[in-house]
């Protein structure tokens, strides 16, 4: 029960839930409206940004030109900007809000504040599929491939049916656990053996094939194209709705599964809710990105002490927005504007990430409230 | 008589006792010998293709000699009764060598090399841990002494997957997979494996700490298809071949040499643009600057667009740069197997319709040559025929040059 979040700012009485209402109307709730506003602001500044800036340098007026519905100076230009720099863009806002999102959905479930989208093994379960295909040379590249599945599309149908085996695992067994930290130690215990597999194939492969599979988890935007957005989008936008539906009783459990019980909130449900949402964003971006670390731990931190509360209904659209903007920004530089090379996107998140946590946690001393 | 010495010398590695009375059976029967035979004048040199019979500090067992022109990554030295063989470039950017000890078997052990492994040649069993060692074997005449391989998929020469069918070669793995207790139960005289810069994927210790004789034959290191080549003449040391290697590497370069001569002076508007590799997700893996590709291109009268790098592994590019790039450059020239038609490439994935090569139907694949387990040629024989690998370049680049050539090992993509 340590864990139980203490009230964020001294003043306040109550419990989050009882407050929040009232806050959202007052003179707090206007400052929070501010901040949702600024950082939707942001986010749209960082998306134009993502546009204008990479690896190539296009003059800010083709930029605009292109952006118009206009030709730029040169042919590859147009193309650069609407078949990579935009589809990468949308892909990065998607998959830092998914992650964010249901990575507060977990550290809420767990009441845990080291939880993320993957403690329920999704994307050890993802990074099983893309194994069977990129380290054994035989059965599971072949069966993809016998259906018309190739190259990365081979990757992305691997990594969609192992996350979703293990999900299935997680929600069948899940029925029959009564306790959160049972779900952990379970969701713990599936990664565990979906990396033990892992690990056999890359004892048993060539370098080349451990490179391909090294590479896979480094994680990127930018390997979605048009036609997998097409998939991805509708998916992504399922999986928020599922939690942003799931809001308020996810306030009640703040408190405690005892307590949301007493609030008549159906928590076996809530529970399966949850974790279908965030199997589904977390597995669906695995999938098309690879297993983006970091955004899913820190975001909702970053949320909490930004906007001093606890309530979701306040945390699901600034995690959304915070997410989205850190994706957008570490793939800004991991793309290394100017130069032809690219940094791994996992190593850039951390790393420019970590420190900027760890700072303001520091700098606000509210750790203490940090869940 | 003859009979006795590969007995003799099969036991080296038994009992202490076994290999004392194998001494005394052979001072008796050089004894024999010496008393048997007439005095004649003595020769000064003696090539050799068993174990020496007795052995004259004066005479030169290595009359043939290989010398190296393009292969950087291993010397060879020549002394009356031993070779010395380092690999200074067991993988790139090594900071150690190995270095081998080659002693004309019935010969003694030369002093001064403890840090080195003795092996005494001509070995006559080998084990060979990459495909692009067996070529060599092929061409030097001595596929039969071929007991080992890494893995039977890998096989292409027709020649070799006999051997496997008629179960005279066995599969031993490498790397961490490597099948040590097998390897032992052979006993090769050689293991040829590659050296990798990351160590837990060498095979090169754990053979070493299980008493197998190995040695590290990389001819990737190389950044030409000469050097490459070349390393036919490490594997040749070990089997004595080294005038033949040399023989035959000569000949190879003279004919690489010919059709090199042939787009040589070459007007630089007349050399198409040419890129390569392939987009793994948002990551375009090209070939280096000073890779064995770029150096191709260039023999081959083409322009390589990365010529400016100075890697000769492959390397990361974004894809924007390489759209920016290639995207108007006239011919690709890519790697994977599982591409027979650009189609294939569509479904793998759509950005690939942004190239200028892909739409005028321009793009090149090394898999002409897969067998039906897709071992590929262009890493088996390919290795001991540049000179063919130059002339499909060329073909590609300047059909008119080489009218009656046809595509050995690239496969243009409908």
């Amino acid at each position: 029960m340590d864990a139980l979040p203490s009230p964020p700012l001294p003043k306040a009485e109550g419990s989050p839930i009882a407050r929040a209402p009232k806050r959202l109307r007052g003179r707090d709730g206007g400052w929070r409206l501010a901040v949702l506003a600024g950082l939707a602001l942001a986010l749209v500044g960082a998306f134009l940004l993502n546009l204008a800036l990479g690896s190539v340098r296009i003059p800010l007026s083709d930029v605009a030109a292109v952006l118009a519905g206009g030709e730029a100076s040169k042919a590859s230009w147009a193309y650069i900007i609407l078949e990579f720099r935009l589809p990468k863009a949308l892909t990065a806002v998607l998959a830092g809000a998914a992650l964010a999102v249901s990575g507060l959905q977990m550290q809420t479930l767990f009441r845990n504040p080291l939880a993320d989208p993957y403690i329920l093994g999704v994307s050890a379960g993802a990074g099983l599929g893309v194994a069977l295909v990129v380290l054994s040379t035989g059965a599971a590249a072949g069966f993809l491939s016998s259906v018309g599945v190739m190259g990365d599309l081979s990757l992305i149908a691997a990594a969609i049916i192992g996350a979703g085996g293990v999900t299935a695992l997680v929600i069948g067994l899940a029925r029959w656990l009564q306790q959160a930290t049972t779900l952990l130690i379970l969701g713990l215990m599936l990664s565990y053996a979906t990396s033990a597999v892992v690990s056999i194939l890359i004892y048993f492969s060539a370098p080349e094939q451990i490179q391909a599979y090294i590479a896979w988890t480094f994680g990127s935007f930018g390997g979605v194209t048009w036609r997998q957005l097409l998939i991805l989008a509708p998916l992504i936008g399922l999986g928020l709705l599922l939690a942003g539906l799931l809001t308020k009783p996810l306030n009640a459990l703040l408190l405690g599964e005892t307590y949301a019980r007493s609030m008549g909130v159906n928590v076996e449900r809530l529970r399966l809710g949850m974790i279908a949402s965030t199997s589904l964003l977390a597995g669906v971006i695995t999938a098309f990105c690879g297993p983006i670390a970091f955004l899913g731990v820190a975001v909702p931190h970053l949320c909490r002490v930004l906007l001093h509360t606890s309530d979701h209904r306040v945390l699901i659209p600034a995690t959304l927005l915070v997410g989205g903007l850190i994706a957008l920004l570490a793939d800004l530089v991991a793309g290394l504007p100017g130069s032809g090379a690219i940094l791994p996107l996992n190593a850039v998140t951390a790393l420019l990430g970590a420190p900027v946590v760890i700072w303001i946690l520091v700098r606000l001393r509210q750790t203490r409230s940090a869940l | 008589m003859m009979l006795l010495f590969p007995i003799i010398s099969s036991k080296r590695q038994t009992l202490p006792v076994f290999r004392c009375m194998a001494g005394w059976l052979c001072i008796l029967i050089l004894a024999g010998a010496a008393l048997a035979e007439e005095p004649v004048a003595p020769p000064t040199a003696h090539r050799t293709s068993g174990c020496l019979e007795r052995y004259d500090p004066a005479i030169d067992y290595f009359p043939e000699k290989a010398t190296l022109t393009y292969a950087k990554g291993f010397t060879l030295e020549y002394f009356k009764h031993y070779k010395v063989v380092t690999v200074t470039t067991p993988w790139p950017e090594a900071k150690e060598n190995f270095r081998y000890v080659l002693v004309q078997c019935g010969a003694p052990t030369p002093e001064g090399f403890a840090d080195a492994q003795v092996i005494q040649i001509p070995i006559r069993s080998i084990a060979v841990l990459s495909t692009t060692h067996l070529p060599h074997l092929e061409l030097l005449d001595a596929l039969d002494r071929l007991i080992a391989v890494s893995s039977y998929e890998n096989v292409y020469s027709p020649a070799a997957r006999q051997m496997i069918t008629a179960g005279k070669v066995a599969e031993v793995g490498r790397g961490p997979g490597v099948n040590l207790e097998r390897i032992l139960d052979l006993r090769p005289d050689l293991v040829t494996a590659v050296g990798h810069d990351q160590p837990q994927y060498n095979t090169h210790p754990l053979l070493r700490n299980a008493g197998i004789n190995v040695a590290i034959n990389s001819e990737y290191v190389e950044s030409t298809l000469l050097g490459r080549t070349e390393w036919l003449k490490f594997t040749a040391a070990f089997l004595n071949q080294d005038g033949q290697a040399q023989r035959r590497f000569a000949e190879i370069a003279e004919r690489y040499a010919a059709y090199a001569a042939q787009v040589r002076d070459m007007p630089a508007a007349q050399k198409p643009s040419v890129f390569g590799g392939s987009l793994h997700r948002d990551v375009w893996y090209a070939p280096g600057g000073d890779s064995y590709i770029a150096r191709l291109v260039a023999d081959a009268g083409g322009v390589y667009l990365w010529a400016d790098d100075r890697h000769q592994a492959s390397i990361p590019l974004s894809f924007e740069a390489v759209v920016e790039r290639a995207g108007d450059a006239e011919v690709w020239f890519t790697s994977d197997l599982d591409w027979f038609k650009r189609a294939d490439l569509l479904a793998a994935n759509e950005r690939y319709g942004a190239f200028k090569a892909f739409r005028e139907s321009r793009v090149y694949n090394q898999n002409a040559r897969l067998n039906e387990h897709k071992a590929n040629d262009y890493w088996e024989a390919g290795i001991v025929e540049p000179d063919m690998i130059l002339a499909d370049v060329i073909k590609i680049l300047h059909p008119d040059r080489l009218p009656n050539h046809h595509l050995k090992y690239y496969r243009w993509l409908p």
